[in-house]
């Protein structure tokens, strides 16, 4: 059977986990959004910077571009992760939302240290990669939440207190 | 078959007709477990009699199950793995009713299928918006305009991504490695901005144009005239990123130059010129970028009282770097004007392809020179300005029956001619610039600065299309980083203290 939801009730653990990895997730999503890059009065979120930063090929045939290759594919990844849960695969869902989270917590992470503030005329803005880090840990506490239900559930069903 | 109950026939229902009225049971009243029962099995224990111990399909005993069945899970309205479902049937632990499902599932499937909606939306939304090449507008007058706004936001990445394809990447590329260069040689701050203009910015205003009379020269250049608004330049050497050495070195008793700001009022200027200002701008993949080179050429056919021609030069490039500058050196010894500006970029120098045949109007035919490359080879490098760098190896020439003969080995040049033999080196530089008086340290100096210009110069070629064409601006830019190549940061505190 495709859905496994029907099998697998929430534990409070599970559940909390779940709703903390789907804000952060959120959070992820908006902050990608939210503005990356200052230039002069101009602010532009990540992918209007990732477009600037392809436009002037300043990473081709660099490593680097397969980050930004891999930024893009944060929403879908995110989208994937939805569809993951609701078949049940909570598990597999919650690696997903891991790998996002370390992904998108890293490169927001170096954002946040590299960030001039808001006084720069160019450079990083602070609020898109603070939002995104925000979310990437608020991620990973909810997987690792997801990951604690189950480990929980498994000492039960090995003859533990129930 | 069914019962009353309306439940598929279960072989231990205590309902079942032939049941004995009892639940089926494990020994000790132990509920049957679920993964224990061999799969599609029904029990079929005498009836009316207590079932004997049950065995697994292997024939062993079965273990007592204590907790709920499966994984906790309550037994009841829901199928389990190897058990008929029970959907319907009377529940198993007898009178309680089975549990109803709420809208909730119903609700988290809508969430579901909304977000997956939105993720979907999205990700074109982000696939669309992260495409490089956004900076192009529509029509040419909007390209105009997006530059000039990027002007008057103070949006460096803004002009940058407004200018064609071309441009942008020469000035971001040779910035940016400039940058870099100056960063290592301890010139300029390390927290210095590699994609920044340093010392000077524009900001301009209220911009208006004469959209009526913007003049459509080809299909993929448009003069946009600028006929309003204020533009104010703004100068501040303090602006600099220049790191404390050597502000000290350069400018022991400080810098005494103050801010300049010069603020230009485009209707005066239009006024007192009685020309708007023109932008040139040319369409990219279907979109309108402003272009400085086009406006370049255009002043320039202007001044001379000249037209756009009706026909370019084509472009018409090499098979390969080397040949590109070989071809390029024949062409010019040549005098072969067309032959030099089809060995161009296309996309760098498209306004020189554009405008070429009102040059060679200019030019005329000028006469072919008695010099003839009887051998020349190259080797090739990555251009630190982008594209290929194609040095010298060995070139021969024949001038007027004469032959000279030059070799490169390093940062060494040796020259032979007229029976003859010459050998120049970078140290040479040094020792024949200065005198006996010189600072060791500033000999040195020049001598990197010689080895660096000796070993690395050469000429730049970019691939266009498949094809090979000879790069004047990052030739130029490639020089500049060349000549800084060997330097060392205390080779730049000697040049700049040398008196």
């Amino acid at each position: 059977m495709l859905s496994r939801l029907a099998t697998r009730p929430h534990t409070r653990v599970g559940v909390a986990g779940a709703v903390l990895t789907a804000a952060g997730l959120v959070a992820i999503a908006v902050g990608t959004f939210l503005p990356w890059v200052r230039s002069g009065s101009v602010l532009r979120d990540s992918y209007q910077s990732i477009a600037v930063i392809r436009t002037f090929k300043v990473l081709d045939g660099n490593p680097l571009a397969l980050v930004i290759d891999a930024w893009t594919l944060l929403i879908p990844a995110m989208t994937l992760c939805v569809i993951v849960y609701a078949l049940g695969f909570r598990r597999s869902s919650a690696t997903i939302s891991a790998l996002i989270a370390i992904i998108s917590g890293t490169i927001s992470g170096a954002a946040t240290v590299l960030g001039g503030g808001e006084e720069v005329r160019l450079g990083i803005a602070s609020i898109g990669p603070t939002t995104t880090l925000v979310g990437a840990v608020l991620t990973f506490a909810g997987v690792v939440a997801i990951f604690a239900g189950r480990r929980g559930r498994a000492t039960e069903d090995a003859g533990g207190e129930p | 078959m069914t019962y009353p109950g309306g439940g598929q026939w279960q072989p231990n229902d205590p309902n079942q007709p032939g049941s004995g009225g009892f639940p089926a049971q494990q020994p000790g009243g132990y509920q049957q477990p679920g993964y224990g029962q061999p799969g599609g099995y029904p029990q079929t224990g005498p009836q009316g009699f207590p079932q004997q111990p049950q065995t697994g399909p292997e024939g062993f005993p079965q273990q007592p199950q204590t907790g709920p069945q499966g994984f906790g899970q309550p037994q009841y309205g829901q199928p389990q793995y190897g058990q008929q479902p029970q959907y319907g049937g009377l529940p198993a632990y007898g009178g309680v009713p089975p549990k109803k499902r709420g809208k909730g599932p119903i609700i988290g499937a809508i969430a579901a299928v909304v977000v997956v909606a939105l993720g979907v939306g999205a990700t074109f939304f982000v696939l669309n918006r992260s495409e490089a090449g956004s900076g192009g507008e529509d029509n040419p007058t909007q390209a105009a305009t997006n530059l000039v706004n990027s002007l008057s936001q103070g949006d460096v990445l803004g002009v940058l991504e407004s200018l064609t394809p071309a441009e942008s990447s020469l000035l971001v590329d040779f910035n940016a490695k400039t940058t870099k260069r100056l960063q290592e040689l301890n010139v300029y701050k390390k927290d210095a901005d590699p994609n920044k203009l340093h010392g000077a910015s524009v900001q301009a205003e209220n911009l208006k144009y004469d959209e009526k009379g913007a003049e459509k020269v080809n299909d993929h250049l448009t003069i946009t005239k600028l006929i309003g608004g204020t533009v104010t330049l703004h100068a501040d050497v303090n602006d600099l990123p220049l790191t404390e050495d050597f502000m000290d070195a350069a400018f022991p008793d400080g810098v005494s130059s103050k801010p300049t700001d010069e603020k230009i009022d485009i209707a005066k200027a239009v006024k007192d010129n009685g020309e708007p200002i023109r932008i040139a701008t040319v369409k990219v993949d279907d979109k309108w970028y402003p272009s400085l080179f086009y406006s370049v050429a255009d002043y320039a056919l202007l001044d001379a009282g000249k037209k756009w021609p009706t026909q370019s030069i084509p472009n018409n490039g090499a098979a390969n770097a080397g040949d590109a500058v070989k071809e390029l050196v024949q062409a010019a010894i040549n005098s072969d004007v067309e032959r030099v500006i089809e060995l161009l970029p296309p996309d760098e120098m498209g306004a020189l392809h554009d405008a070429g045949p009102a040059l060679l109007d200019e030019i005329g035919t000028p006469a072919a020179t008695n010099v003839q490359v009887t051998k020349l080879e190259t080797e090739s490098a990555d251009a630190e300005s982008g594209g290929t760098r194609v040095m010298l190896k060995e070139i021969e020439v024949k001038v007027d029956g004469e032959t000279y003969h030059v070799t490169k080995d390093g940062d060494c040049y040796t020259a032979q001619a007229q029976g003859e033999t010459q050998k120049f080196c970078a140290a040479d530089v040094a020792e024949s610039m200065g005198n006996s008086d010189m600072k060791p340290e500033l000999k040195q100096a020049l001598s990197h600065l010689a080895s660096g210009m000796l070993k690395n110069t050469g000429v730049v070629a970019t691939e266009v299309d498949g094809k090979w064409y000879v790069s004047p601006l990052r030739t130029y830019s490639e020089l500049g980083l060349t000549a800084l190549s060997d330097l060392t940061p205390d080779d730049v505190i000697a040049l700049v203290t040398a008196k």
